[in-house]
């Protein structure tokens, strides 16, 4: 059995080693940061890596964010969109004030052709990292091809969920008691420099990343 | 992947370093990895202390690899994800082949994967009549070149863009591009459609935690999250070593591989799975198999000196910093892992026999070591190998004759000192008269690629009696 083949030439290998226990990964610095502060943090940070940040004080305000997004993205654009309970608020309202505009919230299986027809997708972020400017996707009930296959991804998000790193992000989702398949961190557009290093935009996922970051998400 | 050739080294990269639009291509880009790497570096708040705390979780995983392996087997498979333990790259073949086979798969897309590389599976996988598309776009590029990639990060360095608008012209039958952006946009077009078709993706995984069975898949296209999420079968191939113990081992190490390797302080993409999509999940696939790979790693981890060679990231800083890489490429290399840290494993993985030159290939100047993010202490792990290799595999009589020589002199402090004037007379001639070197069979070949240094006109000693005296005519 190539197992046990490996196992113990594994064993075999580190016979005898003793190994003392790894220290506990300390919570880092920028924890200490308050809730504006780190709203500061992760848009300087995103807009480094070229996420589009738009901070907004209301939901009427968000979704005047969302209408000019979907504007400019295409003349009667088709939406898709999580069915989470803020994405499928923002878009739903925005897309009612668009001619011609078509949405599509993705709560069962759907066919990935129809996702990627979409000229938008919208999800909501379950965390950011302030320190790399990132976003935390979970999988559970929201389909990951979302935020995937059409051209511009927007990710609508309260300020409450701004954690300071990558660590502290990582923990919480580690407390939460069911695991998804899938956990999907994303940090700007899909990119590439794989042509004599010259950095294009929109290799094979989307081009365009927005985030519109909301002061308070409660009514 | 092209035939394993470390054999003809000398041949290649002879070749390689008289090609000086090579020289600039490489040049252009690891002097800019570098330069990006350094400016992140600066910027990050005890990098050192968190270069040391990496190298530990990766010593302790390593170290504890016994009781880690069989967890995250337990781990992956209550997750509902299959592991297979693959003790070669044969092996590990045979097994992706079965797994397609059941599903009746026709059309596979892969992720970057450097282990795929390794083993040799696109090959593998035509041969059995299932086609095999590179879908990141530098390895897209070689592939469709029928080359191996020529740098771990960056597989297509050795190329222009003229290079790859011309393939993708006699290829693809695309038009003449003459933008980066538009190959890119040709690639996206084209690719999509095999993402579409395909019956299996196959990735490779960056870091894997046995606490909880998850596989971390760091990228900047999208290609890896297409590749493990739109086909009904993932396919992820992992060498023994990706291992960490903790889920929380995970920030530290994500912190330093973008940062290490592209100046990134992270990839646009990072996806952490944990198995086959869920009953209340909307998308992902339906079966995710592990396939956890020998191939010569326990052989590392046996050898107590080589055995840190196993905590590499493969984020390739130490091929970007490497002088003698920069004017050689990949390719010459002749396997899979090339530069500094290709030259450590590879006599491992394929045996000295068949790797007789690689630790050879460097100036041991440790610009490897001081760049890597774990501290992997390169020059002395090939210093071991060329010591192991010295021993194993005859060297020619002039070089075995030149070494017993100098060694005879170097331990007689009397016998050095009565030739130091010859040899600075016979250097200074030579100095003077270059022909002369071509005389002496063993010079004439150690000349070739070498200048000969001249001998100093004075000696250290000499210099130290006269500075202690206030006569060193040569003092500052
Ligand atoms: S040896 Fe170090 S620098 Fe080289 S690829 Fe591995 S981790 Fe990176």
């Amino acid at each position: 059995m190539p197992r046990e083949t490996i196992l113990n030439a594994v064993r075999a290998a580190l016979a005898g080693d003793r190994v003392p226990p790894l220290a506990p990964i300390a919570a880092g610095a920028a924890d200490a940061l308050d809730g504006a502060a780190l709203a500061v943090r992760f848009t300087h940070e995103a807009r480094a890596v070229g996420t589009i940040v738009h901070e907004v004080g209301s939901r009427a305000a968000a979704v005047d964010t969302l209408v000019a997004i979907l504007d400019a993205a295409a003349p009667a654009p088709r939406v898709v969109a999580w069915p989470t309970a803020l994405a499928r608020e923002l878009a739903t309202a925005a897309v009612a004030r668009i001619a011609g505009a078509d949405l599509r919230l993705v709560e069962r299986a759907t066919p990935a052709d129809a996702i990627a027809q979409a000229d938008l997708g919208i999800t909501e972020a379950d965390f950011l990292v302030a320190e790399s400017g990132t976003l935390v996707l979970r999988a559970r009930g929201r389909a990951r091809t979302v935020s995937l296959l059409p051209p511009t991804h927007v990710a609508v998000v309260g300020r409450e969920r701004l954690v300071a790193d990558l660590g502290a992000a990582l923990a919480r989702v580690r407390a939460m008691a069911d695991r998804d398949s899938c956990l999907t961190l994303i940090t700007g557009p899909s990119r590439t420099a794989d042509i004599e290093k010259k950095l294009v935009v929109g290799v094979h996922g989307p081009c365009t990343l927005h985030v519109v970051l909301l002061e308070r998400v409660e009514a | 992947m092209a035939a394993i050739a470390t054999r003809d080294f000398r041949a290649r990269a002879a070749a390689a370093a008289g090609d000086t639009a090579l020289h600039r291509k490489l040049d252009a880009a690891s002097l800019r990895f570098l330069d990006k790497r350094a400016r992140v570096f600066a910027a990050l708040p005890d990098a050192d202390a968190r270069r040391d705390r990496a190298r530990a979780v990766k010593a302790h995983a390593i170290a504890t690899l016994d009781t880690l392996l069989p967890e995250l087997e337990r781990r992956f498979t209550a997750n509902g994800g299959i592991v297979h333990w693959a003790r070669d790259g044969a092996a590990a073949c045979a097994i992706v082949l079965d797994i397609a086979a059941r599903a009746g798969v026709r059309l596979v897309v892969k992720g970057k994967s450097m282990v795929s590389e390794e083993i040799g599976l696109n090959a593998c996988l035509e041969a059995a009549g299932i086609e095999a598309v590179e879908t990141d776009l530098g390895e897209y590029i070689v592939q469709l070149a029928g080359e191996p990639p020529s740098h771990i990060i960056t597989p297509a360095i050795h190329l222009s863009q003229d290079d790859v608008a011309a393939l993708f012209t006699a290829r693809l039958g695309e038009p003449l591009h003459s933008t980066a952006e538009a190959l890119t946009a040709a690639a996206r077009r084209l690719l999509r459609a095999k993402f579409r078709a395909a019956g299996m993706g196959v990735t490779g995984v960056n870091f894997a935690s046995a606490e909880s069975g998850t596989l971390v898949v760091v990228e900047n296209e999208g290609n890896g999250r297409m590749a493990l999420t739109l086909p009904r079968v993932h396919v992820a191939l992992m060498g023994i070593e990706k291992l960490v113990a903790r889920d929380e081992d995970f920030a530290p190490m994500l912190e330093l591989l973008p940062r290490s390797a592209t100046g990134q302080t992270l990839t646009s993409y990072v996806s952490l799975v944990t198995g086959p999509r869920r009953n209340d999940e909307i998308d992902g696939p339906e079966a995710v198999h592990l396939v956890l790979l020998d191939n010569g790693r326990t052989r590392l981890l046996a050898d107590p000196i080589m055995r840190e060679a196993l905590y590499c990231l493969r984020c390739g800083a130490c091929l970007n910093a490497c002088p003698v890489y920069r004017r050689i490429g990949g390719h010459a290399y002749g396997y899979a892992y090339s530069g500094p840290i290709g030259a450590v494993i590879a006599p491992a993985l394929l045996g000295i026999e068949r790797v007789p030159d690689l630790p050879f290939a460097s100036t041991l100047c440790g610009a490897c070591r001081d760049v890597c993010p774990v501290r992997i202490d390169i020059p002395r792990l090939l210093l071991a190998w060329r010591a192991r290799i010295a021993a194993a595999v005859p060297r020619a009589w002039g070089e075995r004759l030149l070494v017993r020589g100098w060694r005879w002199i170097a331990w007689s402090p009397r016998l050095y000192r009565a030739l130091t004037p010859i040899v600075r007379a016979g250097s200074a001639l030579v100095a003077r008269i270059p022909a002369l070197a071509r005389l002496a069979p063993p010079l004439a070949a150690w000349r070739r690629g070498r200048e000969l240094p001249r001998a100093a006109p004075r000696s250290f000693h000499e210099r130290w009696r006269d500075r202690r005296h206030g006569t060193d005519p040569d003092a500052p």
